[in-house]
């Protein structure tokens, strides 16, 4: 198992592409976070909520680029038929999807931690340009932390069950992108509570921000809590990792 | 020793027009000996990859096939049971070729300094930082031949791995793969250069249509295939006569005549009895090329028509 963990970590940390998206969605998320949060701030809004507030675009940011680089794990071992010395390396198909899945919660951890510290500091950095004071925040960074953690951790462990299924990387993006934002949204015009029911609105629910600033405090604006919307998440990701695992053991390699 | 037994894989067919099953490997058992090159020879789509995958625990089928008696998956470390050659542009495009080779090591706990040490047996010691997909097929498959050899494994299965190289690298190939095999390791090789096979192999497994034709050393094969004599007499039109009354089947050619499947001793006898004198006698003895043509005829799931059988 170490040495999968070793080979798979070798994989992450070897192609262009790992690199290409994380220094790209740290641009962007360093952008949104020091001239869209900070910088270009409205007064009204620079309350004890801000960076509160702030949890839903880094969130969403940081688990496109961990989900993107799950994906890109496993689509590239199909795409280029190096599952073939994957499969012969390792004595258990088991312990290869295990060894993936750990090293992209590793890799995921610490994207996500890292981004999200970065992107404090530019939002704190950008209100500071723009002359503006912080007033105290209303935050537990712990529970901040977590749930930005947790979130880009499901998404990229769906990323990695895509191309596990179908084994496809052009099909497995499109699906990663059109299911959660496309067949999700029109799924919520037939489905009574979202929120409760379909995984990516969900999940969402873990990283909208619990109450909104309003005249006499705050407004809940979460449908479902962020416990029940991750709890609802992991039941559709565990159910599809089992069915993921039971075809990855007993269909042929490619 | 790589006991191959009852290696059966079927493919089902997805058309809902047409639910037919086709049998890629059929009821296949053979061995790969340890200190000795097999080759591996078929028409095109008669399952020499499948076999192979099927070997490797890659396709799922039925049989079952052990590395000394025990299934690959038993072993900690199967890279360093068995190196394989499947296909030579199995990489990524972009991860160098040392890099590539590195995930490889990683995968199968062999040091990472082994990785400079294959590189250097394969001539890519001046590429190894350069991303291989621009490689040609020829470096791709030398690539592929380091990887295998990575883990100093016992047994080596290599699929085509003479594809694409030039005259000098199919030399490199055949001498590296019979000294590889001579310490008590085995190499299964499959090939379309029969000339090639012929000068590397020590035995041989032939399939046709997913089953077993053959599976012998090369010396019983040729031995067991068709001779010719070209015989060449003081009268021809006295030879044929003789030929025809002995019942042998001939052709012209030249100035002589080649009679099919006799050996000199016989053609010798017959010529004396006629009274002739012999100005030349030879025997021909089958080329591989000759005795896996006789071997596979029928089994061939491509053919591509002579200008004679086209309309």
């Amino acid at each position: 198992m170490r040495q999968s963990l070793k080979a798979e970590l070798r994989k992450v940390l070897s192609v262009r592409s790992t690199y290409a998206i994380s220094v790209f969605f740290l641009l962007l998320l360093g952008f949104i976070a020091f001239y869209g949060q900070g910088y270009k701030a409205v007064p009204q809004d620079i309350d004890q909520l801000l960076l509160a507030g702030t949890i839903t675009a880094f969130g969403n940011i940081t688990s496109v680029a961990g989900a993107l680089i799950a994906l890109l794990l496993m689509a590239h071992e199909y795409r280029y038929n190096t599952i073939t010395y994957t499969l012969t390396a390792s004595n258990s198909r088991t312990k290869v999807i295990l060894s993936k899945m750990l090293v992209i919660l590793g890799f995921v951890f610490v994207f996500s931690v890292f981004a999200t510290i970065m992107s404090l500091a530019l939002t704190v950095g950008g209100l500071a340009a723009a002359g503006h004071s912080l007033p105290h925040q209303d935050i537990n960074y712990l529970v901040f932390f977590g749930k930005i953690v947790f979130f880009a951790e499901a998404y990229a462990l769906a990323g990695l069950l895509v191309p596990t299924l179908v084994r496809n990387m052009q099909a497995s993006v499109a699906i990663l992108f059109i299911v959660p934002n496309t067949l999700e949204q029109l799924l919520g015009l037939v489905v009574k509570d979202p929120a409760k029911w379909l995984p990516f609105t969900a999940l969402a629910q873990v990283v909208e921000p619990p109450v909104k600033a309003g005249p006499h405090g705050g407004i809940p604006v979460n449908p479902v809590s962020p416990l029940r919307g991750g709890i609802t998440y992991l039941v559709y990701l565990v159910a599809g990792w089992l069915i993921t695992w039971f075809f990855f053991l007993r269909r042929d390699a490619n | 020793m790589i006991k191959a037994r009852n290696l059966s894989k079927t493919y089902h067919s997805r058309n809902p027009r047409d639910w037919t099953s086709k049998k890629a490997v059929d009821d296949l058992s053979f061995q790969v000996e340890t200190g000795k090159v097999t080759g591996f020879l078929g028409p095109n789509g008669a399952g020499k990859s499948t076999t192979m995958r099927l070997m490797l625990g890659l396709d799922n089928g039925q049989g079952k096939t052990t590395y000394d008696d025990k299934p690959l998956k038993s072993y900690a470390n199967p890279s360093r049971t068995v190196g394989i050659l499947l296909e030579a542009k199995a990489f990524h495009p972009t991860r160098t070729a040392r890099n590539h080779l590195k995930v490889l090591a990683a995968a199968g706990n062999i040091p990472s300094k082994r990785v400079d040490e294959v590189l250097d047996i394969v001539g890519l010691t001046d590429v190894a930082k350069q991303k291989p997909g621009k490689f040609s097929l020829g470096m791709s498959q030398r690539l592929g031949i380091a990887a295998a050899i990575l883990g100093e494994p016992k047994y080596l299965i290599l699929d085509e791995p003479a594809n694409g190289l030039d005259p000098e690298g199919i030399a490199w190939l055949r001498e590296f793969l019979k000294d590889y095999a001579k310490p008590g390791r085995g190499v299964f090789v499959s090939s379309h250069l029969l000339s090639e096979m012929s000068q590397m192999a020590d035995n041989v497994v032939v399939i046709g249509k997913g089953k077993l034709i053959a599976d012998t050393s090369i010396d019983k094969l040729l031995a067991g295939s068709s001779t010719s004599v070209f015989v060449r007499v003081s009268s021809t039109e006295s030879m044929v006569k003789a030929l025809d009354k002995a019942g042998l089947k001939f052709q012209k050619e030249g100035r002589g005549l080649v009679v099919a499947s006799v050996k000199t001793d016989e053609i010798g006898k017959l010529a004396h009895a006629a009274e002739l004198t012999v100005l030349e006698l030879t025997q021909h003895s089958a080329s591989l090329e000759q005795a896996f043509l006789e071997l596979t005829e029928g089994t061939e799931e491509f053919q591509a028509q002579t200008k004679g059988e086209r309309k």
